[in-house]
């Protein structure tokens, strides 16, 4: 285990990784952190700065400068302001004499040189030199290297008590099968599930259990990123966050230091999914977005339903993405049509986080287009469940004006295409979610076969629902038609968390929620949106959700996404409105002409 | 001497037969066979033996079908030659054409019998002893009037006219056959036929109908004088024609594709395109019909002939069941192959499009290459666009054809109409298959001679940009599918193809004529196998592979819906009205 945990200590990154982790590690250790990694603020050459007892029993202040990798030459002394010496005299010239805080002002002070790696030995000579040269009665240099480290993770987070050598093993497995995703997150979930059915007793113990999670993902990622996949990484990491969020929503709620620990986990699981994310689509996918076919293309597969999956997979997790930035400025309740208007009501000061904020929305917004248009299998969805992605991208593209033509646009390609391969006997979408019966679709071209293939549907309202919202008559008025003439068998219906959905959701229990059925379709109507407007009105199960309580819906949304849910309708009560009053009748006329 | 004996022998031991099959197995032709066969002859008229009995008993002989048709052959040989009475000659050819069954060869007794009809009174003495409404007796008087019409020709026409009619059907229909098969001297007998032929197929059954039509166009065919009154009589009668008649037609029109006139074959043709395609006997005539028309010349008789099929019967557009046709079409020149296959694309008619696919597939060896000249077509921007979206959306499986084909109408096009067709031609065409297709455009793109030379390079250039934004993918790990959809994947590719192999196999020719081994080492075998003398031989054989390779549209990966959908619509479009 800790050749596991040394390789990835040694992979680790400073900026965002190393110096994150790291006060996770110390609090486990029982060291007091009072200064976490802050990107744009001067740190004086510390990244993190805690109080705690040291190997020899002494309190003292720990300063960590933190390095990534084997301390070289290049990382130990040169013009780069990344380099450890510099760093170092600056702790030594001004942060001890002025950053210090008054309570700690007494203590003796140990300044950490910190590295995942080993100390190269062509620069051991004038390392162990400065420290001799700069020690003194108060000032002592420690040397946190990743063995040091490592032992720090096996004696702190990985105690036995915590991690018990059966989930160890469920652990080093994912590590070592992360090249193949299924095998790797099959192990993962093992180790999440174990410790969901015995969540810790205090708020300590669970947060505890958190930090653990929270390290697993690390070790994962890291090991991932190595290997050039981390697609299992990237699954255990929404699996991560929301176990983390069932285990420790309460005590968000409670409030108080124990509240504002909790939020601090979480938000440690929810920037590591962002780093994940970034790995992926930053440097992997979103450069090609514009390309025609390159992500298709780039699925090497010769299978065509392979390139369908991948391609609704991602297209959730983009959308998914993006509104996790919606969130940080839309309302607590929901997300809501971010326009020029809305966005003038916010706080003056954020006005430039917001701007900058805004315009990553916009990018994704426009990356998610350009993804569906030069990836056109996006167009034909072959399970009626990837109503699920589609439902996250046009809830993200509702946020923006802009992009409203877009989503009308898509839906419309969506109905039809989908219409026509009905009529057509060809890959048209069903309820199967089995490989197996979907690489076979359709295998008979029996009507038999058909309507037990389409019993049900979540698609077709949901497409019904957004034409009605933009008010698209051809489109609506086409899906309810279809309706009426080739799927009388179908049960238009969707998803709806009821009171047994927070002890489920986030764990994908499927003991929970509620089918709304009947969901009507009726030519020359409105009556989708009516029918679901007032269902959102009715049904309050949704507020209850300890995410939406808290004012964290995209954590709903992530469990949708992971556990394949449909995006509940409450989701869209702001939304749904809104984008329905701009969509004016007069337009859709026009448009309609 | 020990053929006489042996015969005598036999022939008092009811063994006749076995001694013939015995004898003339593998010898009906040398010498010895003849000497035999000789001596049976010679018996017989001596009334030594009766060579006829065994032969009107046959059919409870023991001998097996395979020696049955042995002895056929050898009483075929004899009947000229022998003496007897009608009856007794009869009985024994009736016979033999019984056990004969429905196989090919079993109306050679009957030929022989007209041979030894011919001779004597026997002809008048068959016509007399066989029932006119019998229709196993038919046959006999059409042989008979065949047989009387080479001595007496004036003769056999009036009884024949005379049988024609009269009411009794069989023999009608005989009558009508042989009228056809006589050879009319001069113009006053030729006219009786067709007039008497014309007469009586308002009253005939389809059967007699069949043959009244099959013996005006033979009159026609032999008679360019009475060309224009067997037309009449097809005219006015082919629209009578049911099945018999129509598979009766169809015989006439494959034995004799290339002698009968262009009027005749408008009519004959008329009549054939309403075959009910289920008749496939009927069928083939009409494909090597259309066979023999394309080989002679008359590509345009032959498409007549077949279109009108193939546009009414969405099975027969895999012209699996016009195979002869079709292979004449594709031995064509390239630029009449491209005039059909143009002349199908512009029918717009479905069926025509897809046989168009099934035609280009009987191409073996390299892709076929067609360059079409459109000046003659004098199409407008729309037509020409339009057609080449036909093209494409029926040959895409094709691509380096429906390029060709779309570069030869591009040569004459307006800017704008080639701007449209370069599109169609990079998307979906090239875009699918950047191997093979963008192969040969490379070659093609060297030769500056060529007007198209600039469009082919820019679709390259086009292309190469699109690789290149593939290539700068890359394969990504994560979206690579994982190793339990790999198996199910692969599970399922197998067992397709072990289902084809199947089916294969049971289709195959080769596989029925050759026993099957699994060698489960090794890459040769070695066995030993009994030769015609009876020793041991040993064989060894070394052991090759054999594969093919065929390029996968890359959009029916990435984009199946599209690539589906376009096609569609490229082979249903229409010009606007």
């Amino acid at each position: 285990m800790k050749l596991v945990i040394r390789e990835y200590l040694a992979s680790l990154r400073e900026r965002g990784e190393l110096d994150v982790v790291l006060p996770d590690l110390l609090t486990e250790l029982g060291f007091t952190v009072y200064s976490r990694p802050a990107r744009g603020t001067r740190q004086y050459g510390v990244d993190v700065a805690a109080v705690g007892i040291g190997r020899d029993g002494v309190r003292r202040i720990h300063l960590f400068s933190v390095k990534s990798g084997n301390l070289d030459r290049t990382e130990w002394n040169t013009a780069s302001p990344q380099s450890l010496r510099p760093s170092l005299d600056e702790i030594l010239d001004h942060y001890i004499a002025s950053r210090i805080p008054p309570e700690y002002a007494g203590l003796p002070i140990a300044i950490c040189l910190t590295f995942g790696g080993d100390v190269d030995e062509q620069v051991r000579a004038e390392v162990t030199g400065y420290m001799n040269r700069n020690t003194t009665d108060r000032i002592s240099f420690e040397e946190w290297n990743g063995d040091r480290l490592a032992d720090v993770i096996t004696e702190g987070l990985f105690r036995e008590d915590l991690l018990p050598p059966p989930l160890r093993s469920h652990l080093r497995k994912s590590v070592a099968m992360v090249e193949d995703p299924e095998i790797a997150i099959g192990h993962f979930a093992k180790l999440l599930r174990a410790l969901a059915n015995a969540p810790g007793e205090t708020s300590a113990a669970r947060l505890s259990q958190a930090r653990l999670i929270n390290i697993c993902l690390w070790i994962m990622f890291v090991w991932g990123r190595e290997a050039d996949n981390v697609e299992a990484p990237y699954r255990a990491s929404e699996r991560g966050l929301l176990e983390v969020w069932h285990l420790l929503n309460k005590d968000v709620a409670r409030g108080g230091k124990a509240a504002d620990a909790a939020g601090l986990v979480i938000n440690e699981l929810v920037e590591l999914h962002f780093t994940i994310w970034d790995e992926l689509f930053r440097h992997k996918i979103l450069p090609h977005v514009k390309v025609r076919h390159a992500i298709s293309s780039a699925v090497g597969s010769h299978v065509s339903l392979d390139v369908n999956l991948k391609l609704f997979d991602l297209l959730g997790r983009l959308a998914l993405r993006g509104l996790w930035l919606v969130w940080q400025l839309s309302p607590s309740s929901g997300p809501v049509v971010l326009s020029e208007d809305y966005l003038q009501s916010l706080p003056k000061l954020l006005l430039g986080i917001n701007n900058s904020m805004i315009e990553q929305i916009d990018q994704i917004c426009e990356q998610l287009m350009h993804m569906v248009s030069n990836n056109r299998a996006l167009l034909s969805p072959i399970g009626d469940w990837q109503a699920i992605d589609i439902g996250l991208a046009f809830t993200l593209l509702a946020c923006r004006r802009r992009t409203h033509s877009a989503v009308k646009q898509w839906a419309r390609e969506l109905a039809k295409r989908s219409i026509f391969a009905f009529d057509a006997n060809g890959r048209y979408p069903v309820t199967s979610t089995s490989y197996w019966d979907l690489i076979e679709h359709p295998t008979e071209q029996s009507e038999e076969y058909r309507k037990n293939s389409t019993e049900g549907s979540v698609l077709y309202p949901m497409l019904a629902l957004w034409a009605a919202a933009l008010r698209d008559r051809e489109v609506f008025d086409e899906i309810a038609d279809f309706k009426a003439r080739s799927l009388p068998h179908c049960t238009f219906q969707t998803w709806l968390p009821d009171e047994d959905s927070e002890q489920g959701l986030y764990l994908g229990r499927d003991n929970h929620g509620a089918a709304l059925t009947d969901i009507p379709v009726t030519p020359g109507t409105w009556d989708t949106f009516e029918f679901a407007l007032k269902e959102i009105a009715a049904n309050q199960h949704y507020t209850e959700l300890s995410a939406v309580r808290l004012g964290h819906w995209p954590i709903v949304l992530t469990a949708c996404r992971v556990h394949r849910l449909p995006v509940p309708l409450q989701i869209w009560r702001d939304l749904l409105p809104l984008v329905r009053e701009l969509a004016s009748p007069v337009d859709a006329e026009d448009e309609h002409c | 001497m020990a053929d006489r004996d042996d015969i005598l022998q036999h022939h008092a031991a009811g063994t006749l037969l076995p001694l013939i099959v015995e004898r003339l197995r593998r010898r009906r032709a040398d010498e010895m066979g003849k000497a035999f066969s000789a001596t049976l002859a010679r018996l017989h008229n001596e009334q030594a033996i009766d060579v006829l009995a065994p032969a009107a008993a046959i059919e409870a002989s023991t001998i097996s079908q395979h020696e049955f048709f042995g002895v056929m052959l050898a009483y075929c040989d004899l009947i000229p030659e022998l003496d007897a009475e009608v009856p007794a000659m009869l009985a024994a050819v009736k016979a033999l054409v019984a056990r004969a069954g429905n196989d090919g060869a079993a109306g050679q007794p009957n030929g022989a019998y007209r041979s030894w009809a011919e001779r004597g009174n026997r002809a008048q003495e068959t016509l007399a002893a066989v029932d006119p409404n019998s229709p196993e007796d038919a046959a006999y008087v059409f042989v008979a009037l065949q047989a009387l019409a080479v001595r007496e020709p004036h003769v056999a026409l009036n009884q024949a006219i005379g049988y024609l009619g009269g009411s009794a059907a069989p023999a009608r229909s005989a009558a009508a056959k042989a009228i056809g098969s006589m050879a009319l001297a001069n113009a006053e007998a030729q006219l009786l036929a067709v007039q008497a032929l014309a007469d009586a197929s308002g009253s005939a059954d389809d059967n007699t109908l069949g043959h009244i039509l099959v013996s005006c166009c033979e009159i026609a065919r032999r008679h360019s004088g009475m060309e224009a009154a067997a037309v009449d009589v097809l005219r006015a009668a082919g629209s009578r024609a049911e099945d018999n008649a129509i598979h009766q037609v169809s015989l006439e029109l494959m034995s004799h594709a290339e002698q009968l006139s262009p009027a005749i074959v408008a009519e004959l043709t008329k009549i054939a395109v309403r075959v009910t395609v289920a008749n496939r006997g009927t069928l083939d005539n009409l494909d090597m019909a259309s066979s023999s028309f394309i080989d002679s010349g008359r590509l345009g008789e032959a498409l007549t002939l077949i279109e009108p099929l193939i546009s009414t019967h969405d099975d027969l557009t895999s012209l699996e069941a016009l195979n002869s046709f079709a292979h004449a079409l594709i031995r064509l020149d390239p630029p009449r192959l491209a005039n059909v296959i143009i002349r199908w694309l512009r029918s717009r008619d479905a069926n025509l499009g897809r046989a168009t696919l099934s035609l280009i597939a009987e191409h073996h060896g390299g892709p076929l290459v067609l360059d079409v000249d459109a000046r003659p077509l004098d199409l407008s921007d729309a037509e020409v666009v339009l057609l080449a979206r036909r093209t494409i959306g029926f040959l895409f499986v094709h691509p380096i054809t429906a390029a060709s084909l779309v570069l030869g109408l591009i040569r004459d096009a307006s800017p704008a109409a080639i701007s449209e067709m370069s599109e169609i031609l990079f998307d979906p065409l090239l875009i699918n298959f950047s191997g093979e297709l963008a192969d040969w455009l490379k070659e093609r793109s060297t030769n500056s001679s060529d007007s198209t030379q600039p469009i082919v390079s820019e679709l390259l250039a086009r292309l190469e940009t699109y690789i290149q934004g593939l290539r700068s993918a890359g394969r990504i790990n994560e979206l690579r599918p994982s190793e339990r959809e790999r198996m199910i994947e692969r599970h399922r590719q197998q067992e397709s193809s072990r289902q084809l192999h199947k089916e294969i196999e049971k289709k195959s020719v080769f596989m029925s004529l050759v026993s099957r081994s699994v060698l489960l080492y090794g890459n040769r075998s070695i066995s030993y196998f009994e030769g015609p003398d009876g020793t041991k031989r040993r064989d060894e054989m070394k052991l090759h592979t054999i594969s093919h390779s065929v390029e996968a549209p890359r959009l029916d990966i990435l984009e199946p819906f599209d690539l589906d959908y376009t096609l569609r619509a490229f082979r249903v479009m229409r010009l606007p009205e």
